[in-house]
């Protein structure tokens, strides 16, 4: 990862961060739901071990060392996500969109579209719930490059269908989709 | 004896991730500000970081040292 980080380019003369979307926050569901179930795990075979205790002292002494180790994968799992999380938006320039996303021994995606070169952008919601909350998958140049967890893509889309045609910025609208934008391009937000 | 050796290994284990994603997190941290610019610092939400950073060390020492008690008692 450390070599991907440092082959990545600086942004160039005349690119400028249009604005920055993290994925969408359901991402962030799962981890917490994991992170209570070690909880509800620990103490509840904490609570085993006191009871165990009397009838066989290695059974309640596997108990108590698995009750920790769930936890602390729990704990790991849950601060490395979100932090994670935190650390990989999406960064959208007049010219590329970048995406890093780094997990130590899990994940080291580096993304680099360059919107000059894509021909075809597709938006991807099947479900329920991507339709209820407004979040899906957006792709360019026939699937070749995925992005998921997108807040609103149809906004996405058109946000880069904006950069791409060179129409006015003001015709783009990054509403309600959590983007952060430099404060010269306030408008896209409110 | 034995106990404090296994729960030590888990400890170390648990500490030795913690300053791995501690590090890695400053990493790129530092390569998103490279790449859009200090001027754009405000625009990342390295705040929330730093306060997880924070939240993730001190949880896992609040862990550590209740367990630690427990074993003590066991």
């Amino acid at each position: 990862m450390a070599d991907n980080l440092s082959n990545i380019n600086h942004l160039e003369p005349g690119e400028e961060v249009i604005a920055i979307i993290h994925d969408y926050w359901i991402i962030l569901v799962i981890p917490l739901v994991v992170y209570i179930l070690g909880w509800v795990v620990f103490l509840s075979l904490y609570y085993v071990v006191d009871i165990l205790k009397p009838v066989s002292f290695n059974v309640s002494f596997g108990a108590l060392v698995f009750a920790l180790i769930a936890l602390l994968a729990a704990h790991h799992y849950f601060f490395i996500f979100y932090i994670v999380h935190f650390l990989s938006p999406l960064i959208v320039t007049n010219k590329r969109i970048i995406k890093i996303r780094s997990m130590p021994f899990f994940e080291n995606t580096v993304i680099f579209v360059t919107i000059a070169f894509i021909n075809e952008m597709d938006e991807n919601r099947k479900g329920l719930l991507k339709n209820i909350l407004n979040y899906g998958e957006v792709s360019f140049n026939n699937k070749a490059v995925k992005l998921q967890y997108i807040p609103y893509p149809e906004k996405f889309i058109n946000l880069i269908d904006v950069l791409k045609t060179q129409k006015p910025l003001s015709t783009g609208d990054l509403k309600h989709m959590g983007a952060t934008v430099p404060k010269k391009f306030d408008y896209l937000i409110r | 004896m034995g106990t404090i050796i296994i729960f030590s290994i888990v400890y170390l284990l648990s500490l030795f991730f913690y300053i791995l994603i501690y590090n890695k997190s400053l990493e790129i941290s530092g390569k998103y500000l490279e790449i859009i610019g200090p001027e754009n610092q405000n625009l990342l939400r390295l705040k929330t970081v730093i306060f997880l950073r924070f939240l993730y060390g001190l949880s896992l020492v609040v862990i550590i040292i209740l367990s630690f008690i427990y074993l003590m008692t066991f």
